[in-house]
């Protein structure tokens, strides 16, 4: 099968990986009016996007050589803000300072001056001011603080779930025109005799089936893949410089502060233990890695890294159950000390240009808060490139979801849903949790609760799959939290899977399948997780699966 | 000699132990703690073709064993082969090639729709030609009986007034179906499964229970009467420790109170009892058994002192597998490496599978063994 390197192109953007930068090109190329086709190797989100710590922080850490940056990070949060009002939540920090003295003293101060010149940029983002506190009243909000407290902060950051947000960029790319292939890996860049790009070769990971789309230009959004991506091209893996950076999460099963409280690890580094819901999460670590990126899994030593550092703060830590891990791969920049430019952004577009590759742009670097300025730069560059001159909405475009609000309560009183179902429906879907309402309420049958520790109902799954790209249990998952909660799927994994293949007209056994995928992959992510309950729950969960698929059930599905 | 057999755990296996011990003649006491894996369970009977005495022991603690593999449902919509089964659940094989009604209440938990289309589609009922169609059976008496826990939901069926009601509804619903699946809802004290049978004129019968669900709560009930009639002291309580006093052995309660015992038998269980547990969530994890013994852990062949670290095995095995494996190496033979009348049964013992037909039958054999040691 040959492709025609001149035209006409099936497309005019194919973008490669669907992390939120690459889903955020998209539906910024898509609201432009251009031609987009997206290729995610595994599912949205499955990268850093969908394992970061979520947090849309305002860049504090540039306030003292770059204040710019933290102006600009700010505005951007604010952005975000305003076009998924739905999605974010606020994460209250408390930095306590430890000791007695003069040496304590001076930290505090330190701290409380640099926090009153981040309070100038908190407007942009609608985050509140910092306040300094004396040690008493710092265990006053938090009891559970050790001893020996001599004072501390609390500033203000945004969270959001990350998965969420690339689910809503691609979703709203869709709806805009842009085809979105997930399961499909890009297994060839293609390039004419002068070393132009024009298309790419893919492969359909579930079917099995390739297949060739062509396009004016290519843009490698692959994160900590992007050497890899490249050499797909043909290129060295050093004209995309980045440092894989793993790190890892651990959630706890419930919620311990209502505050997030730092802390300083064994070597030194802030590492965090925040409230979630009803439940907590310690983070992150971050070290080198060239592991395999599509199996990113937090060790036994990162694990016992986090909790020997939040405990010195925060004893109580231990008392809670760790229930579950989260790993991903930072797509850090290589050495961007070095150059102020990118020092000030952690950011860079690739033109290949200079590799030859003219019409192949890779984007390396960034985080999840400045995806939408890191989209919008690309976004510029292919729309020059290809005459267009539409400018970017993307920050006062709504999300999926972010239009208008929503009461949870008017899901309640019209849905009869329980509270915390409606609560938990509205933060994922915003305004579009009524789309959810409405199937209930055509099918009451589907507003019955399939993931009791979320919760998650039969609606919701459904609506993953017909209107969010969900294909497997996992997909359901990464959506909507399906499974995750302290019986690890126990409960709802192999209904989940049932439901899926219904609505994807597969058989129950390709459904069974569904849910075993799902169930291993979550195991593999707590067996670093052995505490005493831990331990019983996870023979329980062997057992109870045992019960439905009989003694050598896990391997057929069915007897 | 007058000291009893003590046998610590009183699921499957312990009550298996007992009723050999009071079989040969000897008398038993049965201690037992919380509620380990027989009162989680599934309804289901998986493991070999079971022996003459396993069935007898099957029959009195309300199982019906089939000596051909028979079939049962479970909750999440597929159809297994079995051995065994608690009476309550519906023997599909008998069903084979006829219709089936699907009983849907409206419960949150239970889409008969769903379900009675994932059974016709699974390869049994293909092959037998079974067809599974959905009976709206509006049973529900408010919004909260849709979400209770499907063990209180049976507890209600079952009280007289809403038992009498389902059964004159049985009579006149479902038509043209040869039998009627109902949910894991059909009672704990009383057996619902066969008075609504009777009613409807056909078979009832339930779909396998979630954990803690109906079935290893009957296993519970009926555990007491076949205790009682074979005359086994039953003791609510955990032992701490089996401790060597001469040629026998004493149990020690967690009260500091021992019972002298001419034999030991340990159905403790495995993790999802408490018979082993992690001691702690830090380095390595090593495991061990709930009360102290004179004899050691055994993980493949391999002794597991607290040194041995069990996360290093799981981290190994690439998954959780090693908890179900870890056990006691000491079965009937009488453990000839200790010397002691010490035998372990059921899900205790090291690397048997964890199936009821398991648990019944070398707990058979480790009571048989202990009634033996003179
Ligand atoms: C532990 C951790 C914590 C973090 N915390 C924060 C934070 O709090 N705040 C913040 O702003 N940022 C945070 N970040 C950084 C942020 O998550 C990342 O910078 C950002 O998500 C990168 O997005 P991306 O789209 O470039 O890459 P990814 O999200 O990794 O997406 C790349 C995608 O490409 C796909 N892909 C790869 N190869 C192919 C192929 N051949 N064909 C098709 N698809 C392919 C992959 O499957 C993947 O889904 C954190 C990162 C980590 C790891
Ligand atoms: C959710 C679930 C579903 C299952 N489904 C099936 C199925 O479909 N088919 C199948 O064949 N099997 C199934 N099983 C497995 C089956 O239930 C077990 O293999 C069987 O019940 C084991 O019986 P046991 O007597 O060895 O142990 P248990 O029933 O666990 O009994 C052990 C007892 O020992 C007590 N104990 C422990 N330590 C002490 C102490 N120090 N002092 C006093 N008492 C103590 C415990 O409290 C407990 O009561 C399932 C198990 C579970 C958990």
């Amino acid at each position: 099968m040959s492709a025609p390197a001149d035209g006409p192109f099936d497309r005019d953007v194919i973008v490669i990986g669907g992390g939120v930068n690459g889903t955020g090109v998209a539906r910024d190329c898509a609201l432009r009016g251009l031609t987009v086709a997206l290729f995610e190797r595994n599912d949205i989100a499955f990268g850093a996007s969908g394992n970061s710590s979520g947090m849309i922080h305002g860049g504090p850490r540039y306030l003292t050589n770059d204040p710019d940056v933290t102006y600009s990070s700010c505005l951007d949060s604010g952005h975000i803000q305003h076009v998924a009002p739905h999605l974010l939540f606020r994460i209250p920090f408390l930095m306590p300072v430890f000791g007695s003295g003069l040496g304590a003293r001076i930290l505090l101060n330190g701290y409380d001056a640099f926090f009153s010149l981040y309070d100038k940029y908190q407007p942009l983002k609608r985050g509140k001011p910092h306040v300094r506190l004396a040690g008493d009243d710092l265990r006053r909000l938090e009891p559970g603080l050790v001893g020996g407290v001599f004072g501390g902060v609390t500033f203000d950051e945004w969270g959001i779930d990350g998965a969420r947000l690339c689910i809503a960029n691609a979703v709203d790319a869709v709806e805009r025109g842009a085809r979105v292939h997930v399961h499909t890996s890009v297994t060839e860049i293609l390039r004419r005799d002068d070393g132009s790009a024009y298309g790419v070769a893919y492969r359909n990971r579930h079917t099995g089936e390739i297949g060739r789309v062509t396009a004016r230009a290519v843009v490698n959004a692959t994160g900590a893949w992007a050497p890899i991506t490249a050499g797909l091209g043909g290129l060295e893996r050093t004209t995309t410089p980045i440092r894989p950076g793993k790190g890892i999460h651990v959630f706890l099963d419930r919620r311990l502060t209502n505050y997030a409280i730092m802390a300083s690890s064994i070597d030194g580094r802030q590492v965090f233990l925040m409230p979630w819901q009803n439940m907590s999460v310690l983070g992150t670590t971050d070290d080198d890695y060239y592991g395999d990126l599509d199996d990113v899994i937090a060790s036994r030593d990162e694990v016992e890294y986090l909790f020997q550092a939040v405990e010195r703060v925060f004893p109580a830590v231990r008392s809670a159950r760790a229930i579950g891990t989260w790993g991903g791969v930072r797509p850090t920049l290589y050495g961007w000390g070095g150059n102020e430019d990118e020092l000030s952004r952690e950011h860079r577009i690739v033109d290949h240009a200079e590799h030859r590759a003219d019409g192949l742009y890779s984007m390396i670097g960034g985080k999840l808060a400045s995806y939408r300025l890191f989209s919008e730069e690309m976004t510029d560059l292919l729309a020059k490139r290809l005459g267009n001159d539409r400018p970017c909405s993307t920050h006062s475009s709504p999300l999926p979801g972010g239009a208008e609000a929503v009461d949870p309560m008017q899901l309640v009183l019209d849905g009869g849903m329980e509270a915390v179902t409606a609560t938990r429906l509205e933060y994922r879907h915003g305004a579009r949790s009524l789309r959810v309402l409405e199937r209930m309420q055509r099918n009451p049958r589907e507003a019955a609760v399939v993931c009791p520790c979320e919760p998650v109902t039969e609606a919701e799954i459904r609506y993953a799959v017909e209107h969010e790209l969900a294909a497997t249990v996992d997909d359901v998952s990464r959506r909507t939290r399906l499974g995750l909660g302290s019986c690890g799927g126990m409960r709802c994994a192999l209904r989940c899977g049932r439901i899926v293949a219904d609505a994807r007209g597969l058989s129950p056994e390709q459904g069974t399948k569904l849910s075993l995928a799902f169930l291993n992959g979550a195991r593999r992510r707590r067996l670093s997780l052995l505490s005493p309950d831990q331990a019983r729950q996870e023979a329980l969960s062997l057992a109870s699966l045992r019960a439905e698929l009989g003694p050598d059930g896990q391997r057929t599905g069915d007897d | 000699m007058t000291e009893p057999v003590v046998i610590v755990g009183g699921g499957f296996a312990g009550v298996a132990a007992a009723w050999a011990v009071a079989r040969s003649g000897g008398a038993a006491v049965l201690l037992t703690d919380r509620a380990g894996a027989s009162e989680l369970y599934s309804g289901i009977c998986d493991g070999d073709a079971p022996s003459d005495d396993v069935s007898a022991l099957a029959q009195s603690l309300g199982l019906v064993i089939t000596p051909e593999l028979g079939a049962v449902a479970t909750r999440e919509g597929l159809i297994r082969r079995v051995y065994g089964r608690d009476s309550a659940l519906l023997d599909l094989e008998e069903q084979a090639g006829k219709q089936l009604g699907v009983v849907d209440p409206g419960r949150d938990d239970w889409d008969g729709e769903l379900l009675a289309r994932s059974f016709s589609a699974t390869r049994w009922a293909r092959s037998t030609n079974t067809r599974f169609r959905c009976v709206a059976l509006p049973l529900l008496k408010s919004g909260a009986e849709r979400r209770m826990a499907p063990y209180d939901f049976a507890r209600l069926l079952e009280t007289p007034e809403r038992a009498a009601e389902l059964a004159r509804t049985l009579a006149e619903v479902g038509g043209g179906t040869d039998a009627l699946l109902f949910g894991p809802w059909l009672g704990v004290e009383r057996e619902l499964a066969a008075q609504l049978s009777s009613a409807a004129g056909r078979p009832v019968g339930e779909t396998a229970s979630g954990p803690g669900g109906v079935a290893g709560a009957r296993f519970g009930r009926r555990r007491e009467a076949v205790l009682a009639a074979h005359r086994v002291e039953l003791r609510a309580g955990a032992a701490r420790a089996v401790e060597e006093r001469g040629s026998t052995l004493s149990v020690v309660l967690e009260d500091g109170s021992a019972l002298a015992a001419r034999a030991v038998v340990l159905a403790i269980g495995g993790f999802v009892a408490g018979g082993f547990r992690v001691n702690d969530g830090g380095v390595g994890s090593a495991a061990s058994a709930s009360l102290e013994l004179p004899i050691a852990l055994t993980l493949e062949g391999e002794l597991m002192d607290r040194a041995t670290s069990l996360a290093g095995q799981i981290a190994r095995h690439g998954g959780f597998e090693p908890l179900e494996a870890l056990g006691l190496a000491v079965d009937e033979r009488f453990a000839a490496s200790t010397r002691l009348p010490l035998f372990a049964c059921g899900d205790a013992q090291a690397g048997k599978p964890r199936t009821v037909l398991a648990a019944l039958s070398s707990g058979i054999g480790a009571g048989r063994a202990a009634a033996g040691v003179f």
